[in-house]
């Protein structure tokens, strides 16, 4: 993203992240005027920015297997980011669980993909 | 407008209600009940881009997204209907190849509709670049 983050990483604790989604972005202006609501694309960019994160490069995505968007994500959330991770060769196996900081069952976005 | 006839427009923002700077869509053709494509020219200001000129792959992702909201929303106009917003439900079976597009570079989109039922369309998408294959996937929308 050519602009500001979308949001802040509060906490790392290993490979599980809290997350708050910025009160606002440039982003929402257009997604959807007057009903701000975070492209779910971003959530995927997301995980895959933290799991940069965790192997210290820049990762991309290589497959998707499966990505749910099990429900929305709004400016201000605070989320909890939970990756597991196998490298695999030259890939990184991920699954990555995006869900409300406070409940853990009111689940976001649910992610399986390799990345390089 | 029919609803037989293979139709195209660079009025994007009739049939879709992202709007800048997050519209991933710059002309649409309505080909059939079962085909679509369109195209994006990628510019320095796409608020995907990152500093080095490149596109990010979640880029092409809500391009292909807003292809298919598109297609709903030119089918919804058919039917009588408005505009409404939309979600991606999920993506499947995606593969993604490097090298990602760049600034100037254009993206040309094929969707084929696997099904709509009621406000659930299931879609099969190829995304190219100057004849390469960048994307495919598998999507579900609802709106």
């Amino acid at each position: 993203m050519n602009d500001n983050k979308l949001y802040d990483v509060l906490a790392q604790d290993g490979s599980s992240f809290l997350l708050k989604m910025k009160d606002e972005h440039v982003v929402y202006q257009g997604h959807f005027p007057g009903q701000p609501i975070t492209p779910g694309v971003l959530t995927m960019q997301m995980a895959r920015d933290c799991a940069s994160v965790l192997f210290n490069r820049t990762l991309h995505y290589i497959s998707v297997k499966n990505c749910r968007f099990v429900a929305m994500v709004r400016p201000g959330d605070r989320l909890r980011l939970n990756l597991q991770t196998e490298t695999v060769g030259e890939s990184v196996v991920m699954k990555a669980v995006l869900s409300a900081s406070d409940n853990e069952e009111d689940l976001r976005l649910q992610l399986e993909a390799e990345l390089q | 407008m029919s609803s037989l006839a293979c139709h195209s427009t660079r009025d994007i923002a009739s049939l879709i209600p992202q709007r800048p700077p997050i519209m991933m869509v710059e002309s649409f053709t309505y080909e059939d009940a079962q085909h679509c494509h369109s195209e994006l020219t990628i510019g320095e200001d796409n608020i995907f881009v990152d500093p080095n000129g490149r596109l990010a792959e979640e880029g092409i992702l809500e391009h292909i997204a807003q292809t298919a909201a598109a297609y709903i929303g030119y089918c919804r106009k058919l039917a009588g209907e408005e505009v409404n917003m939309g979600y991606i439900g999920d993506i499947k079976r995606c593969v993604i190849s490097a090298p990602m597009p760049v600034v100037g570079d254009v993206l040309c989109t094929n969707i084929q509709i696997m099904s709509q039922v009621g406000n659930i369309t299931m879609i099969s998408a190829e995304t190219t670049v100057a004849g390469r294959t960048v994307v495919t996937c598998r999507m579900k929308l609802a709106n």
